[in-house]
């Protein structure tokens, strides 16, 4: 057998070997950060007074482990084996397939490197800074290539539905990732989004919410239209639901993003569109759940001795539950209540850990046993395996909505006389803790269960039939697709592409193209100071330090928050914002007015050790902030950047900045001596970021 | 509520825009798969991942 003989007749089973392996490794590291992160929030001291580990640079950790190393890597593997056998053909090249494979774990090893380190774009999901963002584009255009090569070569004119989701999966994240991340450097790794305000708050949702689409939602539902027949033997339930099912599913979805805005200074009509886009969202996702249950239909007697049906029909299931769940909370009344509390990360889990999770698990556990030439070592521990899984996510799940609507009812209980039940913000924290303790418990059941499948896995590659071998193809005949014969619209894949592109641009473009002339939302009258040199420093620590991840900058315009924060949030205010730092959860109270409400010795104090203010506090203490020193140096680089970004800072505010910044710090630390501190402090970040949380809400006054 | 979300309706030609190319879209694939393409054609599709020769390769 020579060279050329393996690659026309023969797939390519290797690099699905490696991908599924991979998937295992990141899947432990992923599940282990998002425990840690959920202990530190029970049980603050787990922060360890360690900069590399407190919560807001763990938790981008553990969703960018969650998201693109676990998921991505059991993407491509799961893509790459069902592609080959759809299209008869082995992968485009060999070559390809490994710098996708290596490009791919070099992207995760810089992410697991500078997380800690605290290099982000402060944007949730798209945290990574610019070099890493090049990386990943050029290691996505590899695996395009691949992929369309693939197709460019396939035997079997026709393509499968899978095909088709992995279609609209490959172009849309490229699309998603590139806009998302267009940036500005200052320094070899770090640059500000040319986004700002309300309009980066927009691209950055777009890109949010359709990474749950097009990395978390079509290419699994590609999988699933795979492997549900391949497992079960049998065609899926309605063909032609699924064709209905994916236009209408790469459709609507593109619009959905704005829910994530609901009640912020976004426009209104971008919120309508949002919400009722998501609300439609139902049908088809529904769609596609039945018609994976469905095929089921008949053999549900054979489930009880099946752990891989088991994980199939609990992942569906857990499906149709996020997707109904989804357009719920894009109601804004619902919204209202469950926006910025953990009902969202209970949902978002439901998604991860059911839908994602038993999927990869379901798919691993029949990949590796055909890709080993092997029987899988026990199907009891698969098994044990389920039912730990799904009592883990059901735990994850009932603990955090009840924490949710628990703390949200609090935030907004309001008494005859008008004021609010709960002034004092700890007071909804501390209620909520005994169920983040319960949230834990349930990730360590998960985490239990995937162990036992780690074993049951390593256990069944060392029973593997050596030597192994890749798969032949098993009908070598009508090589060629381009035969004259008619065809329909599934056999040209050009069209088809352009097809897809173009449902999920025009979503793009209408909701993006409008916030291009922010100008058209903002009131003339208010003219919106741009932040000094020195509290632009301290947003960038704000940003370094993930404080957007428990705090948001974001007053809706409803009752309680007006009373507990303030005046509800303007677009002006927040339309200097490179990137903007609305934030989407409240494990601490919102900031946006947050400026002058203390004095500076208030946050020093609190900043060091939050304890010291409020006892029952699980804030982490951040006192390296006193530790380390201001870096003057890249001031003046910052603002110019800014500058030309468009915030209007003049010529000599840039020459100027390191001065200004210096001159600023002096006061702010001469202050502080005053009131007693007597350690060396003018040029350290503390100064800095006291100086930014000063400035919260004082700009962009009538 | 109803009252509330049409309260939202500013820039109501993009929102009009953006559900007739929804129903467009949407009644597009409908009429296409139920009425355009034949069932045959789809029984063989949804066969193809069973199949190893694939839909061509049926001897
Ligand atoms: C783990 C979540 C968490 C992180 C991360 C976090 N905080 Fe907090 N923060 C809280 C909680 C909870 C409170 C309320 C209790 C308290 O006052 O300490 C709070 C309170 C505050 C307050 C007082 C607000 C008020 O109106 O009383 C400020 C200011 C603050 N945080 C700033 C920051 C900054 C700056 C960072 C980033 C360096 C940060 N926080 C990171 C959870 C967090």
């Amino acid at each position: 057998m020579n060279n050329n003989d393996i690659k026309t007749n023969y797939y390519d089973d290797d690099i699905v070997r490696k991908f599924a392996m991979i998937t295992l490794v990141w899947a432990g590291v992923a599940f282990l950060v998002g425990l840690i992160a959920a202990l530190q929030l029970a049980f603050w001291p787990l922060n360890g007074g360690l900069e590399w580990i407190t919560f807001g640079r763990l938790r981008p950790l553990h969703t960018n482990a969650a998201i693109f190393a676990f998921a991505g890597n059991a993407i491509f593997g799961g893509m790459y084996h069902s592609t080959q056998r759809l299209l008869r053909t082995r992968l485009f090249s060999d070559t390809l397939s490994r710098i996708h494979f290596w490009g791919w774990q070099l992207v995760i090893l810089c992410a697991a490197i500078s997380l800690p380190l605290g290099f982000t774009q402060g944007k949730e999901y798209a945290e990574l800074e610019w070099p890493i963002d090049i990386l990943i584009t050029l290691v996505w255009v590899v695996f395009a290539i691949n992929f369309f090569g693939t197709l460019y070569k396939r035997r079997e004119k026709h393509m499968y539905v899978a095909i088709w989701f992995y279609i609209a999966t490959i172009l849309t994240v490229a699309v998603l990732h590139i806009v998302n991340s267009i940036a500005i450097p200052f320094s070899f790794m770090k640059s500000y989004t040319v986004w700002a305000g309300m309009q980066d708050a927009l691209v950055q949702w777009w890109y949010g919410h359709n990474a749950v689409a097009f990395f978390l939602t079509t290419p699994f539902l590609g999988l699933m239209y795979y492997y549900v027949p391949k497992i079960l033997n049998a065609p899926i339930y309605s063909y032609r639901l699924s064709i209905i099912h994916f236009w209408a599913l790469v459709f609507i979805y593109i619009w959905a993003g704005p829910h994530h805005l609901l009640y912020t200074s976004l426009p209104d009509w971008l919120q309508t569109l949002g919400m009722v886009f998501s609300v439609m969202l139902w049908a088809p996702s529904w769609g596609g759940m039945i018609n994976g249950l469905l095929t089921f239909k008949g053999r549900w007697h054979l489930v009880r001795s099946e752990p891989v049906w088991k994980f199939l029909i609990a992942a569906l299931t857990f499906y149709g539950m996020a997707t109904f769940e989804g357009p719920l909370l894009s109601i804004k009344s619902v919204s209202a209540l469950g926006h910025y509390t953990d009902w969202i990360v209970g949902h978002v889990h439901g998604g991860a850990l059911g839908w994602n999770g038993f999927m990869i698990f379901a798919m691993l556990y029949y990949l590796v046993p055909k890709l080993w030439n092997t029987e899988l070592y026990s199907k009891k521990l698969a098994e044990q395996h389920f039912w730990l899984g799904l009592v883990g996510i059901i735990l994850y799940y009932v603990s955090m909505v009840v924490a949710g609507v628990t703390q949200g009812l609090m935030w907004k209980a309001v008494d005859s006389n008008g004021l609010l039940v709960y002034p004092e913000f700890i007071e909804t924290v501390v209620r909520i803790i005994p169920l983040y303790w319960i949230r834990a418990l349930g990730g360590l059941l998960y985490i239990i269960g995937f162990v036992l499948m780690v074993y049951n896995i390593v256990k069944t590659v060392k029973s593997k039939k050596a030597p192994l071998t890749d798969t032949a193809i098993a009908n070598l005949v009508n090589e060629n697709v381009k035969d004259n014969q008619p065809r329909l619209l599934e056999g040209y894949a050009t069209v088809f592409s352009v097809l897809a592109l173009l449902a999920v641009l025009v979503g793009t473009v209408i909701e993006i193209y409008p916030t291009l002339n922010v100008h058209r939302y903002v009131n003339p009258e208010i003219t919106t100071q741009p932040f000094s040199a020195l509290e632009q420093e301290g947003r960038d620590l704000y940003v370094r330090e993930g404080c957007y991840l428990c705090h948001s900058q974001q007053i809706r315009p409803l009752v309680d928050e007006k009373l507990r924060y303030g005046d509800p949030s303007t677009i002006e205010e927040s339309i200097y914002d490179h990137p903007y730092q609305w934030g989407s959860k409240r494990t601490g109270p919102d900031l946006a007015r947050l400026g002058k409400k203390y004095p500076d010795m208030w946050h020093y104090r609190h900043m060091l050790d939050p304890r010291e203010i409020q006892p029952k506090s699980i804030m982490p203490a951040y006192d390296w902030l006193a530790k380390k020193n201001i870096d003057y140096s890249q001031i003046k680089k910052k603002l110019n950047v800014l500058k030309n970004l468009g915030v209007p800072y003049t010529d000599e505010q840039v020459q100027n900045a390191d001065v200004d910044a210096e001159a600023q710090a002096k006061v702010i630390s001469e202050g502080l001596k005053q009131k007693g501190v007597a350690e060396k402090i003018e040029n350290k970040e503390i100064i800095a970021m006291i100086a930014y949380l000063q400035a919260l809400g004082q700009k962009g006054k009538k | 509520m109803f009252k509330q979300a049409f309260m939202n309706f500013s820039d109501s030609h993009l929102i009009v825009l953006g559900f007739i190319l929804f129903m467009g879209t949407f009644l597009g694939a409908l009429i296409w798969t139920l009425f355009v393409q034949n069932k045959l054609f789809y029984k063989q599709m949804s066969e193809i991942p069973l199949n190893k020769g694939g839909e061509n390769g049926k001897q």
